[in-house]
């Protein structure tokens, strides 16, 4: 395969979501900074923390993979001297680059921000259970998005993903580990909470490479 | 003789509620085909399918050689392509789309695309969005002409235009071909443009190629005929005879098979010509239409 | 190079017959001498804004008529044959006259009628030179 156009395009993707990237990373940056101010802002900084990446997903797969083929844009993009298929390698790569960079520098903000400061070391599981959910969570979205074009499932699934996330916060709090080791100085990697984190980032890449799969095997691209 | 640049061996495309079948095409290097047709007549399919981007259930569909939509990125290197439904990004530049494209095209020629710039009247700076329709559909075809691809596909590239871009972009195509190695081959239900530039025509309704010729031929081969008919003969019959208005004594005939031997037939029946008019491609279009959906109902 | 030719799509006329029938106006009235260089088929057809092949058409039925040669390769050329445009200017008159002499019959005027019309004709056409 050609790899130049695919590299063209990737490109150019990142440089039309570079705000998108940066904003997120200032924010989640901002959100972090107010964590270990206090118990309350504690909470909203983790919130906020937890928001900024649902909505650097939302934005990205709807805004991004999404929209440009309702507006036709893909339109223009396919008439360049690309197959239909560079053209989804380039799009799931630069969109997941788009993700992946700020996700990986704010957990990477996180584990520091936790480490470095007074907030208990023994929280750090339980963020890293949560912030690599929020990667599958962007997988999954972007999955959907390309194995149906309906508006319907999108939504779906974003509705899903939100009230997942609700769930899984408490699920992860009354992990026995968490529950005992939480508010303790160290981090306590028990079994359960590193499986959990290896199931989501697998199931993540999965669900990812089957819709890449099935999207190549879609007879009408448009 | 040369490859042709297009050619579309017994294509066929089902959808749901439309089925696309037994295409026949070829467009040689030089010339201009005009693809007519209603709304919904296929198309915009028979386009997106030359370029690769709908894959056919069947047939043979070669694009300047090259076999679609397996090497679609080859012959896309070639190929400018525009279509009505198509978008640019609207908080980008149209110098920022011209960076980007003349990046990946290496036949990308600055001074033509600077003089495009001026002869359509646009401004480099202005963000897409901002653009009306027209200009947008200019922006557009400026991008696809300035690589100055061997192969034009255009998606009804009039359509919404007014009279004064219509003329600049009618003005750059046929520019364009001035370079007997490029080839046309743009859709519209404007008749009037494609009566205008096109050396062919292919007519296409409810997914079939129902005529394809050269457009001198159909032109010369189509007319309408007032005839008297004698007392003796209830319905006139002449060979190509497409459609036939009889009232009274006077008949009106359309054929498609006007020749000089025509007034030799009328005479052998007993028909006295009374004028013979030419048809404008509008009127051939309609009446071909008409007629061929008649046939398929009967 | 501007061929001055101009296109009509209001005009009733086949727009191969209108090019032909300009270039042979051009000839006959001597702006294109025998020799000259006519545009090249692609060109006019750019300029002009219509397809090559009508253009390819006049310009096949203008060889025909010994108006024009066309050289392999080098184009297109008023035909150096003598008098070509005298004769050009003698098919002009004689289309509009056979034009008259339609619309004379179709009001039915006597062929003396029409002689008559035709004199006074001359006569203001010269009164009208200055």
């Amino acid at each position: 395969m050609n790899g130049s156009i695919v590299r063209h395009l990737i490109l150019k993707d990142l440089y039309l979501l570079r705000w998108m990237m940066a904003g997120s990373i200032a924010a989640g940056l901002a959100a972090l900074a107010m964590m270990p101010q206090g118990k309350v802002s504690g909470y909203v900084g983790g919130v906020s923390l937890i928001c900024i990446l649902i909505v650097l997903n939302i934005f990205l797969v709807m805004g991004d993979v999404v929209q440009e083929k309702k507006d036709k844009v893909l339109l223009f993009v396919l008439s360049l001297p690309v197959s239909t298929t560079q053209y989804t390698v380039a799009k799931v790569l630069a969109n997941a680059v788009a993700f992946t960079v700020p996700w990986l520098i704010l957990t990477a903000a996180n584990i520091v921000t936790v480490v470095v400061s007074q907030i208990p070391d023994g929280i750090l599981p339980f963020w890293v259970a949560v912030l690599a959910y929020l990667l599958f969570y962007y997988c999954a979205l972007l999955a959907v998005s390309l194995v149906t074009d309906s508006t319907g499932w999108h939504t779906t699934t974003i509705i899903i993903g939100n009230v997942s996330v609700n769930f899984l916060i408490p699920f992860l709090l009354s992990r026995p580990s968490v529950s005992a080791n939480g508010e303790g100085p160290t981090a306590v990697w028990t079994g359960d909470i590193v499986a959990i984190i290896a199931i989501e980032i697998l199931a993540g890449v999965t669900a990812l490479g089957l819709a890449v799969y099935f999207n190549s095997r879609r007879p009408d691209f448009i | 003789m040369t490859e042709p640049v297009i050619e579309l061996v017994n294509v066929e495309k089902a959808y749901r509620y439309f089925r696309l079948f037994g295409v026949h095409l070829r467009l040689e290097a030089g010339q201009i085909m005009g693809l007519v047709g209603p709304n919904g007549a296929g198309k915009s399919t028979t386009i997106r399918i030359l370029m690769g981007m709908i894959s056919q259930d069947s047939g043979e569909v070669r694009v300047l050689g090259r076999s679609m939509p397996r090497e679609q990125a080859a012959a896309k290197r070639d190929i400018g392509f525009v279509s009505e439904d198509m978008r640019l990004y609207g908080a980008a530049t149209l110098a920022w789309h011209m960076r980007f494209v003349a990046s990946i095209y290496p036949d990308w020629d600055a001074k033509y695309a600077d003089l495009l710039v001026r002869r359509f009247n646009l401004h480099p700076d202005q963000t897409i969005k901002a653009l009306s329709h027209g200009e947008r559909v200019k922006a557009t075809l400026l991008l696809a002409l300035a690589h100055r691809p061997r192969l034009l596909l255009l998606d009804e590239p009039t359509t919404g235009l007014d009279p004064v871009a219509r003329h600049e972009v009618l003005a750059e195509l046929m520019d364009a071909l001035r370079d007997e190695h490029r080839a046309i081959l743009f859709s519209s239900h404007n008749t009037h443009d494609v009566e205008q530039i096109s050396d062919v025509i292919t007519f296409l309704d409810r997914g079939r190629v129902i005529d394809s010729s050269d457009k001198e031929t159909f032109l010369d081969r189509w007319r309408r005929v007032h005839l008297d008919v004698p007392p003796t003969i209830s319905t006139p019959v002449l060979p190509g005879t497409v459609a036939t208005t009889v009232s009274g004594r006077v008949a009106v005939i359309t054929t498609r098979a006007y020749s000089p031997d025509f007034h030799a037939a009328c005479d052998g029946a007993g028909l006295t010509i009374r004028d013979v008019q030419r048809m404008t491609l509008e009127e051939i279009f309609v009446a071909n239409v008409m007629s061929n959906r008649r046939e398929t109902l009967s | 190079m501007h061929s001055g030719l101009l296109i009509s799509q209001a005009d009733p006329k086949p727009m191969y017959l209108q090019i032909m029938e300009q270039i042979r106006h051009r000839i006959a009235i001597g702006d294109w001498r025998p020799g000259y260089e006519l545009p090249s088929i692609r060109a006019l057809a750019a300029t002009l804004q219509i397809s090559v092949i009508t253009v390819k058409r006049a310009y096949l039925e203008l060889e025909r008529d010994g108006v024009i040669v066309t050289r392999q390769g080098k184009g297109s050329f008023v035909a150096e044959s003598a008098g070509l445009s005298t004769r050009l200017h003698h098919e002009e008159l004689d289309a509009h006259l056979s034009a008259a002499a339609g619309i004379g019959r179709v009001l039915g005027l006597a062929p003396d009628e029409l002689e008559k019309r035709l004199r006074h004709a001359v006569r203001q056409r010269g009164e009208k030179k200055p």
